[in-house]
């Protein structure tokens, strides 16, 4: 007898719980969110849901035909409003928790992302390691824009794209990441940039003068590739966060140039215009030893100077005839030209943006015993004052010429 | 099988009553005092503890292997045992309460489902009665299996968090304030109070040396895990960003990605660690019904569980909010140093003052 | 009812066996051929020592008779021992009983070297007088005679054994290794041990169980190894039963359990007489029942009860995937469908997207809940499952078609179950076929709906908090005192043989700890003497 009211007890307290669960077919999951400035209300935001397909795929036999996702965009007063008025929508419930992407546009990006990204931090469902990016054009378009060739399913184009480009700290992309910096008050964030191409390649009379160009041009971002093809959406160079606020954006080189000092960088090929700006010498660019940074306080003044060796192998030597001898000619040349383009990537960030972009700062923390007075010491002030030089040591990199 | 409970057992059953609550919450208290060198003053403590406990055995020596409940009431006679059992009662009830209703606030934003607390509450507790039900015996059986669980999964997570620490998230050495660490060290106190169980446990144990056998496997035990967590939470969370979170262990398996595949660890790894705190709670409150039943037998003890149980939900019941039950945690905390060693050091003295004196 | 008793806790007045420290056995040496004590001459001296030394009266098994000889025109006592079971009874008939009986009274008997050379015709004919032999003889299935004034004793070959009727195992096959099983006869069975532990220290004691049916039942033990006070409670349980008749060892095994409610079984049962023989040799006992081909072993632990008869003969990687593989495949069918229910309805952030997915899309045209399929489709299974064990063999095909064509294929088109939940079901029936303990795949059979239910209240809380339940009462059940999570709950002494991880067969060099045997040690420190 106890034991049937203890066991009566037991099974309505199992099944009083059973209301709160849901089922997976009862929920509508976001991939990605883009976030622009609205027309009457402060955001539009828009929602990409992903279309599983329904009963096509059940059948088997073949892979599904790609399922539209559906993209649903909303004016509201915050994300979490809009969130909230997708339940008018949406039949299903609405779950963030497969977020793959938050796409922040420009306006939004400079005017400041704090208010989003703390509340995505606090709240369950989005995921600490949901990418973050800043699209060119608006959010919307870029979303709306996505077609994925390759890929079934759109959050695995997400996934895939958006790993190719951030899965390093430089292009911190990640939204913990992101809020992390936001918190501190002297380091810079990099994150992806995105956009969307015209998609044609330009006739012979209104093409522009593109000769001059090779790899090096840090002008070249998102959207602005000279291509043609199915998917108009791209991603490339990144846009740069004080804190929580984007303060510009830097081209697809210079963000590697990020990449090569804070140790990030993995083999690429560049092709160079060299020796004339006609002819184009290409090479593997990769940094076998770590970059090394050392920093010094002296009276006040951070000094910064930072190594990094460069090893290039000739994919395809041009007009270079003889390796052996012009090789020095060509190191040095590569070596200026990375010098004075960081130099004037730093510059601008000291006098122009004054955003600590490379996160020198948590290397010279070391030189502190305690917040305090880390703190006192003020990076964030003396950052414009810091004395950084940049050295590249470029290495020709072949067995051969090892010998 | 031998008729004593191994020292192994006993110290995993120790290990888990201190550590479970330490993973609750406890970095995140550290951190938002001493800032990101919490794994330093994490360590400081465990020496402290170490030391504090040394003693604490020294003077324990002569009365091997008594239960302290033995020695409570040659110390300070039977109104003195009484009153000092009731302190414990009261304060491992609380602690025991507190911890479920911070547990269930977090699984229910772990799970976020619209139950209401009561329900994980209410969830929490059957199987913790269970266990409690089935004596000390039992529940060392089970924390047995649980625990290599435990220390496997929070070896994963550290192990998985590897391409996310940055030794830079330890600098500056000495977090907040120097001085803070210090004050830090000595002053806010860590709540090693369940080592006392230790010395309820001597008469399982059997001799002084299996409980000192014991007690360096605990200790070492917990240096380990404890300072390797806040170690791995400095590593990962940068120390403005680190103040922030609720629940740090949470927080760390969240970060985890590792391939598609591999995109979100925190549930299971969560509900790991809730059965370790199950356990912790069982064995309290099974320790709390030994107290008060007041006597060796075992019937008598397990008539008291479903007492003390239905105790500790009422009294999880009670705060209004789950800050309010968190600021009354730390409150508990800081009274926790006299519980281990203040307490236990004023009874092994009196009662050897007392001893000479009836020797003489 | 009083609801103020509900929670006030009833003891039972008697306390629960716990098994005790063993008295360590006293170092005898494995009976050698040559040498060892030697029979004194003496008839009466003679007989008492054999008896005491063949376990006469304390084993069922070993028999004797007395008879007279006429010899040299008087007659001689004279007695045989042998062991039942083992020799061929026609034969100790007619080639020894009656010529010793009859035909020395026809002819005429002069000296006592004349019974090998005129009365016996056996091929193998011993005489001697070590001890050592004799037993040696005697477990090998000789009979050992003893006459009235003869200065040596008579080793008699009878061996006889079954070997028909001896079939292979039917629930317990394995693919290196002997492939005896046991039959219904007792006799048989104790022989066939006996056959493989040819020692004296084997004991088989037995007992007459049931007032009507008067079931013969043995329990069998290797005195020197097993402890004491194990047998002493098993001997005793079994005394104590009081029904009027039993048929099986599943019957007796429900009798002499610990603990009836739980759903752990306490003994492992075994239809292969080296498993029986191995668990005598660690220490354990063997309860075997007139009319039942399986015998019992006890005590035994959780993790024994996933242990096949083959893993001794697999060499030693082979054994421990096959262990792994093993456990995975019991959590699997214990906790799957639970588990899948928690995703589904509780977590479904920790699927990846595309998995996610594909559940959704099939998931889809299904008009049940999740806890609703799964429960409809389990059942389903149980009761193909339990069809196929009463389906005559003529219409075993028409099972399989229905069951799956129709809850495979036709429920799947018709959208009543999901695709992967077929998956799901079948991975989980395919792990309780892995699992070799018929009792420990049933309590995973019906521990799975609990923890369906748990699932679908509260997602992963529910399955931990379940798992601690079950592991709890595991681990505190106990198997003739030895508690069913040994050794690793309560954690016993180091340096034997892990039930998970099995070291290599010269390194398993202790008994199994938990059961206290009188004999710690199973093999010599160096048990490859030529590798130095």
């Amino acid at each position: 007898m106890k034991k049937a009211v203890l066991l009566i007890l037991l099974v309505s307290l199992f099944l009083g719980g059973c209301g709160y669960g849901t089922d997976v077919e009862n929920q509508a999951y976001v991939i990605a969110v883009g976030i622009d400035k609205g027309e009457s209300f402060p955001i539009k935001a828009s929602f990409v849901f992903a279309n599983p397909g329904g009963e096509n795929s059940s059948e088997g036999g073949g892979a599904p035909s790609a399922p539209k996702p559906d993209i649903v965009t909303v004016e509201a007063p915050t994300v979490f409003s809009a969130i909230r008025k997708l339940d008018s929508i949406k039949s299903k419930a609405i779950n963030l928790s497969h977020t793959k992407i938050v796409v922040f546009s420009k306006d939004i990006a400079k005017k400041g992302v704090k208010d989003y990204l703390s509340g995505f931090a606090a709240s369950r469902d989005f995921r600490p390691n949901t990418y973050v990016c800043v699209s060119e054009s608006k959010a919307e378009k870029y979303l709306r824009s996505v077609k994925p060739v390759h890929e079934t399913y759109i959050e695995k184009y997400f996934d895939n794209i958006m790993q190719k480009v951030a899965e390093d700290k430089v292009n911190e992309a990640y939204l913990y990441y992101l809020y992390y910096n936001m918190t501190e008050d002297f380091s810079g964030s990099v994150v992806p940039l995105v956009g969307v191409n015209k998609n044609e390649l330009p006739k012979k009379e209104d093409a522009p003068d593109n000769k001059q160009k090779d790899d090096f041009d840090y002008e070249v971002r998102a959207g602005k590739i000279i291509r043609k093809g199915k998917n108009p959406a791209e991603v490339l160079g990144s846009a740069i966060f004080k804190n929580d606020k984007m303060i510009g954006t830097l081209g697809s080189f210079h963000t590697d140039l990020i990449r090569l000092m804070g140790n990030e960088f993995y083999p690429r090929n560049y092709s160079i215009a060299y020796p004339e700006k006609s002819d184009y010498v290409t090479i593997r660019m990769d940094q076998q030893e770590r970059a090394e940074v050392h920093t010094e306080i002296k009276n006040g003044v951070a000094h910064i100077k930072i190594n990094v060796p460069v090893s290039i192998e000739y994919v395809d030597a041009g007009k270079i005839e003889n390796h052996t001898k012009k090789s020095e000619k060509f190191c040095r040349h590569l070596e200026n030209i990375l010098e004075d383009d960081a130099e004037k990537l730093i510059e601008k960030s000291q006098k122009e943006q004054n955003c600590d972009i490379l996160g020198l700062g948590s290397s010279l923390k070391c030189h502190f015993t305690d917040v305090k007075e880390w703190k006192k010491f003020n990076w964030k002030e003396k950052y414009s004052k810091a004395r950084i030089k940049v050295s590249f040591r470029v290495v020709y990199a072949d067995f051969e010429e090892a010998n | 099988m031998k008729q004593k409970s191994g020292s192994i057992s006993i110290a995993i059953l120790c290990s888990c009553a201190i550590l479970s609550k330490y993973l609750v919450i406890l970095p995140e208290y550290m951190v938002k005092y001493v800032g990101n060198a919490a794994w330093l003053d994490v360590l400081a403590k465990c020496i402290i503890a170490t030391v504090s406990l040394s003693i604490v055995l020294w003077l324990y020596k002569p009365f091997a292997p008594d239960s302290i409940t033995d020695i409570f009431s040659l110390a300070f006679g039977k109104f003195g045992k009484a009153a000092i059992s009731y302190f414990y009662i009261i304060t491992f009830t609380l602690f025991n309460a507190l911890l479920l209703r911070l547990l269930a606030e977090a699984l229910s934003t772990v799970m976020a489902t619209t139950a209401p607390d009561e329900f994980f509450i209410l969830f929490i507790l059957t199987s913790v009665f269970a266990a409690a039900y089935c004596g000390t015996r039992a529940t060392s059986n089970l924390s047995n299996i649980i625990f290599p669980f435990v220390a496997v999964t929070i070896l994963t997570v550290s192990l998985a968090l590897f391409p996310h620490y940055r030794t830079d998230n330890l600098m500056p050495i000495f977090g907040e304030s120097t001085k803070r660490l210090i004050h830090g060290i000595f002053v806010k106190h860590f709540g090693f109070a369940e080592t006392i169980l230790l010395f309820f446990f001597a008469p399982l144990l059997g001799s002084y040396r299996e409980l000192k056998k014991c007690s360096a496997i605990t200790y070492i035990v917990i240096t380990l895990i404890s300072v390797g967590f806040t170690l791995a939470y400095c590593l990962t969370v940068p120390y403005p960003a680190s103040k922030n979170f609720f629940l740090p262990f949470y927080q760390m398996t969240r970060m985890i990605k590792s391939g598609a595949f591999l995109q979100r660890l925190e549930p299971i790894v969560v509900f790991v660690w809730t059965a370790f705190v199950m356990c912790s709670m069982s064995i309290l409150i099974s320790v709390t019904s030994k107290l008060a039943s007041n006597s060796k037998s075992q019937i008598e003890e397990k008539s008291f569980v479903p007492i003390i149980t239905l105790i500790t939900l009422f009294t999880a019941l009670i705060p209004a909010s789950e800050s309010i039950a968190f600021s009354f945690y730390e409150k508990l905390l800081s009274i926790s140093s006299l519980l281990f060693p203040t307490l236990p050091v004023i009874t092994f003295i009196t009662a050897r003052i007392r001893k000479r004196r009836a020797a003489k | 009812m009083n609801f103020k008793n509900l929670f006030i806790y009833k003891h039972n007045s008697v306390e629960n066996f716990t098994i005790k420290n063993a008295t360590p056995a006293e170092n005898y040496s494995v009976q050698k051929n040559e040498g060892g004590p030697s029979l004194s001459g003496s008839f009466r001296k003679d007989y008492k020592t054999l008896s005491e030394e063949f376990a006469f009266g304390k084993s069922g098994d070993v028999k004797k008779r007395e008879f007279t000889i006429r010899i040299d025109e008087s007659d001689r006592k004279a007695v045989i021992f042998f062991i039942d079971g083992l020799v061929n009874k026609e034969f100790l008939n007619n080639f020894i009983l009656k010529p010793l009986m009859l035909k020395s009274r026809e002819i005429e008997v002069s000296s006592f070297r004349s019974i090998g050379e005129i009365l016996l015709s056996q091929s193998e004919y011993k005489e001697t007088n070590v001890i050592g032999d004799l037993t040696f003889d005697l477990n090998f299935g000789s009979c050992i005679m003893l006459v009235d004034g003869a200065k040596t004793a008579y080793s008699l070959d009878v061996k006889g054994w079954q070997h028909r009727g001896v079939e292979s195992p039917q629930t317990e096959r394995i693919i290196r290794g002997p492939n005896d099983a046991f039959s219904e006869q007792l006799r048989e069975n104790t022989a066939l041990i006996r056959h493989l532990i040819r020692n004296k220290s084997l004991m088989c004691r037995e007992f007459k169980v049931g007032k009507i049916s008067q079931t013969p039942v043995s329990v069998m033990y290797i005195e020197n190894v097993a402890n004491a006070s194990l047998v002493e409670e098993t001997l005793r349980r079994i005394e104590s039963i009081g029904v009027d008749y039993i048929f099986a060892a599943a019957e007796i095994e429900q009798l002499l359990e610990d603990k009836t409610f739980t759903t752990i079984p306490q003994f492992l049962s075994t239809e292969r007489p080296d498993r029986a023989s191995r668990a005598l040799l660690d220490g354990k006992l063997v309860i075997l029942v007139d009319g039942s081909p399986f015998v019992l072993i006890v005590p035994t632990t959780v993790f024994e009860l996933n242990e096949a008869a083959e893993d001794n003969y697999l060499r030693f990687p082979y054994v421990n995937f096959i262990r792994t593989i093993r456990w995975i495949a019991f959590m699997l069918s214990l906790l799957l469908p639970g588990l899948y229910v928690a995703v589904v309805s509780f977590h479904s952030e920790l699927l990846p997207t595309g998995i996610l997915m594909s559940i959704i899309a099939s998931r889809e045209p299904v008009p049940f809940p999740s806890l609703l399929e799964i429960i409809i489709m389990e059942i389903c299974l149980e009761i193909i499952r339990e069809a196929s064990i009463r389906v005559p063999e003529a219409s075993g095909s028409t099972l399989s078609i229905v069951g799956a064509l129709i809850l495979g294929q036709a429920a799947v088109s018709a959208g009543i179950v999901s695709p992967i939940l077929i998956i799901i079901v079948s991975i989980t029936a395919i792990g309780s076929f892995a699992t070799p303990n018929y009792y420990l795949g049933l309590s995973a059979r019906i521990l799975r709906f609990a923890y369906i239910f748990l699932g679908a209240t509260a997602g992963f809380l529910g399955i931990i908090s379940g798992l601690f339940v079950n592991i709890l009462l595991w681990t505190n059940a106990t198997s003739m005192g030895v508690p069913m999570g040994a050794p690793f709950a309560p954690m016993t002494n180091k340096g034997i043989p892990s039930p998970l991880f099995l070291p290599p067969i010269w390194k398993q060099e202790n008994r199994e700890d938990y059961i206290n045997p009188r004999r710690k040690r199973r093999q010599a420190h160096i048990s490859r003497k030529w590798k130095g």
